[in-house]
């Protein structure tokens, strides 16, 4: 009876296929943080929109989920909203400018609560987004989106 | 190996194990990637304004209740409930009275398109075919006339089901 015996390729191949899965397993349980990184900190962040249509000032309500991404990253629970009318500077007859408010126009300032892994200038969201601030991005919860720059976080005070 | 008919006898060895469990693997996940994508997915029915913004006012009559709405890529927007129109404004700076105010546009419109939509709901936003429906977003509805941009101004959803086959 022939003997079975493993040859090159079969070698090649298995070598080949652990070797996925090693680094599968690997970039699975380490995946990179900064070194001052603390774990699951209850935390608030605050966004600040960009200018929208006044017709949007009761589109994002408190207790609403939010989301960032195509792939529906959860970001956390909208905590408390306010909305301020948009500045807009007006070259007067004289030279000089003079920001004006524009009722048309307005803008979002809407804390956020969730549990992440925080560091000196940012966050790691539970999906390993990091944000940090001055990060501009586009949100959304389920019937609004919007893009907004993250201006502020902290551990949350309970 | 050969046996006494002369024929090969076909063994299973380690490379043949590895194709099948490799392929046993590939077919589970198309079969979850299809099942979840294609066959079973949660649908709502969503009621959603489209705004399209300072078109001529001529062409404001143009688009009627009740006809299927589509969009420029041939995708299904859903089945127009209403259609309205007002004149177009411009928010516009006012040096007597040092204030922003909104001046009429002559001969334009904005009209509000109201629609039905049987929509997909994919990571927590709704979809009528490829386009999202969403406040704040375009959408590039096929319509009979030009138009410089048509933002979604109000969505609300009904009670969600899971279609499955």
């Amino acid at each position: 009876m022939k003997s079975k015996k493993f040859n090159i390729v079969d070698v090649l191949i298995i070598t080949v296929i652990l070797l996925v899965v090693i680094a599968g397993i690997f970039r699975a349980l380490s995946f990179d943080k900064l070194p001052d990184t603390v774990k699951n900190q209850n935390i608030t962040y605050t966004l600040k929109t960009s200018t929208v249509d006044a017709i949007f000032k009761d589109s994002v309500k408190a207790g609403e989920q939010l989301f960032m991404g195509d792939d529906g990253s959860s970001c956390g629970k909208i905590l408390k909203t306010s909305v301020s009318y948009n500045k807009k500077d007006v070259v007067m007859p004289d030279g000089t400018i003079v920001a004006h408010i524009d009722t048309s126009e307005i803008i979002y300032t809407i804390t956020v609560e969730t549990i992440a892994d925080i560091t000196k200038n940012g966050f790691y969201t539970a999906d390993n987004n990091f944000i940090y601030l001055g990060n501009t991005l586009d949100f959304y919860t389920e019937t609004f989106s919007f893009t907004a720059d993250v201006v502020d976080f902290s551990p949350k005070n309970d | 190996m050969n046996n006494a008919n002369g024929t090969t006898k076909k063994h299973f060895n380690i490379i043949d194990v590895i194709i099948i469990l490799l392929a046993i693997a590939v077919a589970f996940f198309a079969f979850n990637i299809i099942f979840a994508d294609f066959f079973s997915k949660e649908t709502t029915t969503v009621n959603f304004v489209i705004k399209i913004n300072e078109i001529d006012s001529a062409y404001a009559s143009t688009i009627k209740s009740g006809e299927a709405l589509y969009a420029t890529n041939g995708s299904l927007i859903g089945k127009i409930k209403d259609v309205s129109s007002v004149q177009a404004t411009v928010s516009a700076f006012n040096y007597e009275t040092g204030r922003f105010t909104k001046a009429l546009l002559p001969d334009r419109a904005n009209i509000y398109i109201t629609l039905d939509a049987e929509c997909t709901i994919k990571n927590n936003r709704f979809f009528a075919g490829s386009s999202v429906i969403s406040e704040n977003t375009n959408i590039s509805p096929a319509l009979p006339f030009s138009y410089k941009n048509a933002v979604i101004v109000s969505v609300s959803a009904g009670a969600s089901t899971e279609e499955s086959l």
